[in-house]
């Protein structure tokens, strides 16, 4: 009698289940390609029928209107006046995150004290600002910030030109803070010094601590390493004037290395990170068994990972552009800009103070002379001479306008004596007439070549002090100056300070949640160790609580990321709002429209990775 | 905001739209008005009705008179040319305009609903079909003639850049050298922060720009010191400066507007949707038929009386024309009806009544200036219509 053996045969190839899979997935791709394919014309031929123009011109063209704040005013292009915009939010986002963070943290904790004052403010504080709407708020700082003080230089009841420690104008509201100065960057190597052996320090300290139970007090001990090497450092940081020579050598090198050497590394790496990846990848699916089966799902990991690394390399290896531009970025940040700061002086202009004072008695204010200034030192660069330059100089063209309308751009970069640097640290009306500060108060001229940092003492302490200061700009105006401690127009006040109550009410809540969302026992049991109060919410409940605050945390600063959008109602010059002027001047409402949802998308996206990769390490210290 | 949402809100759905239809007759699907009442919505209270959606190239007057109501686009606020009233209407030399532009396609001047715009987002609402017509005091220039995508009618108000500040600062021949190193503030989206930033550097002065969304936000920030002077149009200027010297709250010259020869030109009048010629001949035809009133000496008071006159051998024939009795054909190639002009005419009114009747109050004055007739030597000057 014969035995029929079941043999085991491969199912057909429509009930093959990876097949299946994968041809799911292909036809899937190719379907969301077709539709692709069918709407991008069908969105074109709509917009053009409704005149609505679409293209990316504007990016590279000028568009002609004045920014208030930020990086450039007077942007030359498109590009630049987006970018404009996106710092001024990124500016206030940051801030605005930390401010909302403390109060947030602090309100929280006010609304669980025992103390019945402190937290009914608390509770009034966060039904006020959560149940009114953002705008309002908004609205309502931009009119008090129009309560302040006016400046005018006829009125003898208002603020003189001068320095102040707080000075609430209605142009804007100057704080005073501190500034990096001569030897600053010296300094800096005693700092790192200090933390890197604090670092050190904090791990022995708390091994020992984990081993013995003796308290050896990690942190305290870390803290009094750096201090220590502050408080040296600031006296005796003209030491390291040598680092300037290294950091000049290292620049050498960097632009030593041929463009080409550069990408064969660049490439070799990303193979190696792909391997590594992929290495990775397969140890984790190593049981002692051997190897465990992969799904589908691993190989299409596996194999996207190989894609991606060869593509890196394969782009590294073709854009040979992309390694010059990071060489150069390279050279320039150790030769041109850090190299610098460790020189005992500097003489970054070709000029005496002599003829600054024969300028400003000639009426020249001293942004003018910087401008000049600037012509003269970029003027082979920009490829004027003679009589060329001289008109450039009358006509006071500044240099980067002419520079970025140059056909062809020279490798070389600007060198740039920002105006703000030749004014900054002046004492107020000396910009009007330097001659009597000279004559009366004695400065000598090296004195005010420092002031005026052209030259920059490294002898200098690293630190200092920088007042607000009420200044006399042009034609008898007066205004903040932009570069005296901090200056916060009325714009970017109204939504910083709206932000961050508005959001920090929502951080209280948050944290206050976490905080009793750790359960009764655990006190109660630190209790029975025989934990204090406060020992116990050191390191019982607080470290709990945070785990539970963080994920929600991160929502709320996605929230005020995009709650600044509404900075437009107040005047405040972020994305959206120069966004708005440059699709109305260009008509390209649709492009601009994109580049938000762009930046938003991205910002956001940058934004919860941080939030996610910190999550997960706490999660880590859970198990 | 809302506005400006649901401008964001129809980009998004163009993307979305499956096919385009260049009939233009979902402007049926207007819910505004019975076609009567003139209704007004003040900024951010605008109905949702997303109005005569009729931006294919054409049809807008096919979609005007189904809809029974003309929605006109027009400023938040600008003294003398739309002033929104408390009761919900609107007066200025540009409101009229619409009224007039209602009167020639539906023969009712009332039948129009304003919808006030910041300068920043006309040109959206424009072009997504949300108004039929731009009279928002905007200065018709080549970039917005090209690439921004619009069409624009005769000039109805010949205006020039001006800045205003405090007098005991400035006078009327300040220059730039007087503003250097102050900080202007203006409104955004307009011709005004462009022409200001190249007056600035050409007469070597460096300013800062503060840009608000409704001048009168930059008034407000003026007054408060936020900004040393503000700057736009010298009609605004002036309008602003007369109406608050009126109302008691500044005195009389307290500020001053300079400089005499403005800085730039302003040409000031209706914009429409591009490549809708049909629509542009009957607004830029309704213009020219105030002109042309102006011309004849004709007013809202005396048009049936010169109209009767026209009838007879010795009358007028042009105004004649004009009115649809002679030679109906033209009207008819318009696509109105043969008395749309009489309409505007008697219901708003000719030009220089237009003109006195909203600028006069605030002391701008059309006699020797840009805004008188052609052979006052003014530019105000007409087609024939024949
Ligand atoms: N004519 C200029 C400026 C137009 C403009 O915005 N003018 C101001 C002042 S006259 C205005 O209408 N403001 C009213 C508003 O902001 O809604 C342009 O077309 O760009």
């Amino acid at each position: 009698m014969a035995v029929t053996v079941q043999k085991h045969e491969r199912p057909p190839i429509w009930r093959n289940t990876t097949i299946l899979k994968w041809t799911a997935q292909i036809a899937f791709l190719f379907g969301f390609l077709a539709i692709v394919a069918v709407v991008v014309p069908q969105v074109q031929d709509n917009l053009a029928g409704r005149d609505i123009t679409f293209g990316w011109d504007w990016l590279t063209s000028e568009l002609g209107f004045l920014i208030r704040e930020g990086i450039d005013t007077d942007p030359a292009t498109g590009a630049r006046t987006m970018l404009v915009g996106m710092v001024n939010t990124l500016r206030v986002t940051i801030s605005g995150v930390i401010a909302a963070t403390i109060i947030g943290t602090i309100i929280g904790i006010a609304r669980l004290s025992n103390n019945w004052i402190v937290n009914k403010l608390a509770t009034v504080y966060i039904e006020t600002i959560r149940n009114v709407p953002l705008l309002l708020q908004m609205f309502f700082w931009s009119a008090i910030a129009g309560t302040f003080v006016v400046l005018d230089p006829f009125d003898p009841d208002t603020l003189e030109a001068g320095k102040y420690w707080v000075a609430a104008t209605s142009k804007g509201i100057g704080l005073a803070w501190i500034q990096p100065w001569g030897g600053f960057y010296q300094w800096m190597i005693w700092v790192l010094i200090g933390a890197v052996l604090g670092y050190f320090l904090h791990r022995r300290q708390f091994r020992i601590k984990e081993e013995t139970g003796r308290e050896t007090y990690p942190n305290l001990s870390a803290f009094g390493v750096i201090l220590v090497f502050a408080i040296i450092g600031w006296f005796a940081h003209p030491i390291f004037g040598f680092v300037g020579t290294i950091v000049e050598a290292i620049g050498n090198l960097v632009g030593a290395i041929p463009t080409f050497a550069l990408q064969v590394v660049l490439a070799v790496g990303a193979i190696a990170v792909g391997i590594w990846w992929i290495n990775r990848f397969l140890d984790e699916r190593r049981t002692p068994a051997g190897l465990a089966k992969l799904t589908d799902d691993d190989w299409f990991r596996m194999i996207t990972a190989g894609v991606v690394a060869v593509g890196f390399a394969a782009f590294f290896l073709i854009v040979s552009g992309f390694s010059a531009k990071t060489l150069d970025v390279g050279e320039d940040f150790f030769s041109r800009w850090l190299a610098p700061k460790f020189d005992s002086t500097t003489n970054v202009a070709d000029i005496t103070i002599d003829d600054i004072q024969a300028q400003v008695a000639a009426g020249l204010s001293l942004e003018q002379i910087a401008a000049e200034q600037e012509l003269r030192i970029n003027a082979d660069l920009l490829g004027l001479s003679g009589a060329d330059l001289d008109a450039a100089v009358a006509a006071r063209t500044p240099a980067i306008r002419i520079y970025e309308n140059l056909p062809e751009k020279p490798d070389e970069r600007l060198t740039f004596i920002p105006a703000h640097k030749l004014v900054e640290g002046l004492t107020a009306g000396v910009a009007d007439n330097l001659n009597t500060l000279v004559e009366n108060d004695g400065i000598t001229p090296t004195e005010l070549a420092t002031e005026l940092r052209l030259i920059q003492d490294r002898a200098d302490n690293p630190l200092r002090w920088s007042r607000a200061e009420v200044q006399i700009r042009g034609s008898n105006f007066l205004d903040l100056s932009p570069t005296s401690g901090i200056n916060i127009t009325p714009g970017f006040f109204a939504v910083w300070i709206a932000v961050t109550l508005y959001t920090g009410a929502f951080i209280a809540e948050i944290v206050r949640a976490g905080i009793l969302a750790v359960s009764k026992g655990q006190t109660e049991a630190a209790g029975a160790l025989g934990l204090t109060r406060a020992q116990s919410l050191r390191f019982i409940i607080l470290p709990q609580a945070f785990r539970i605050i963080f994920p929600p945390l991160g929502n709320q600063y996605l929230n005020l990321f995009k709650n600044t959008s509404l900075g437009i109602a107040v005047a405040f010059s972020e994305i959206v709002s120069v966004g708005f002027t440059t699709s109305n001047q260009t008509g390209q409402t649709l492009p601009v429209i994109l580049f938000w949802m762009g930046f938003y998308l991205s910002g956001s996206l940058i934004l919860s990775a941080v939030v996610n990769f910190y999550n997960r390490r706490l999660q880590l210290v859970e198990r | 905001m809302i506005k400006r949402l649901s401008v964001l809100l129809f980009a998004l759905a163009l993307v979305a739209a499956a096919c385009g239809d260049d009939s233009g007759d979902s402007a049926t699907t207007t819910t505004t008005g019975d076609g009567q009442a003139t209704t007004t919505t003040a900024d951010g209270a605008t109905p949702t009705t997303t109005g005569g959606d009729t931006g294919q190239g054409g049809g807008t007057l096919a979609a005007v008179k189904a809809r029974g109501v003309l929605n006109c686009g027009v400023s938040t606020g600008a003294v003398a040319f739309t002033e929104i009233q408390p009761d919900g209407s609107a007066t200025g030399i540009d409101a009229d305009y619409c009224r007039a532009l209602a009167a020639a396609v539906l023969g009712d001047s009332e039948a129009v609903v304003f919808f006030p715009t910041t300068a920043a987002e006309r040109f959206d609402v424009l072009k997504a079909g949300q108004v039929d017509v731009l009279f928002r005091n905007t200065t018709w220039t080549a970039s917005r003639d090209t690439d921004v995508g619009l069409d624009f009618g005769p000039t109805t108000y010949y205006d020039g850049q001006g800045l205003m500040g405090p007098s005991n600062r400035f006078s009327s021949d300040s220059g730039p050298a007087d503003v250097d190193g102050a900080i202007l503030c203006t409104n955004a989206g307009t011709t005004t922060e462009k022409n200001i930033r190249e007056w600035a550097s050409l007469g070597g002065a460096s300013i800062s720009l503060e840009t608000v969304e409704n001048f009168s936000e930059a008034m407000d920030a003026f007054i408060a010191g936020r900004c040393d002077l503000v700057t736009t149009d010298a009609s605004g200027l002036v309008g602003e400066k007369i109406s608050r010297e009126l109302s008691g709250e500044i005195e009389v010259d307290e500020w001053v507007v300079f400089p005499t020869s403005p800085i730039s030109k302003e040409p000031l009048g209706p914009a429409y949707r591009q490549n809708d010629s049909e629509w542009g001949d009957v607004v830029n035809w309704t213009v020219y038929s105030t002109f042309i009133a102006f011309e004849k000496g004709m007013n809202s008071t005396n048009v049936d009386e010169l109209r009767a006159a026209a009838g007879t051998d010795d009358g007028d024939p042009e105004i004649a024309r004009m009115f649809g009795d002679a030679s109906p054909e033209i009207m008819a190639a318009l696509g109105l009806d043969a008395d749309a002009f009489y309409n505007v005419i008697s219901q708003v009114g000719s030009y220089d009544e237009i003109f006195d009747r909203n600028l006069n109050p605030v002391g701008l004055f059309r006699e020797g200036g840009l805004n008188d007739l052609w052979t006052e030597g003014g530019l105000i000057y007409a087609p024939p219509f024949r």
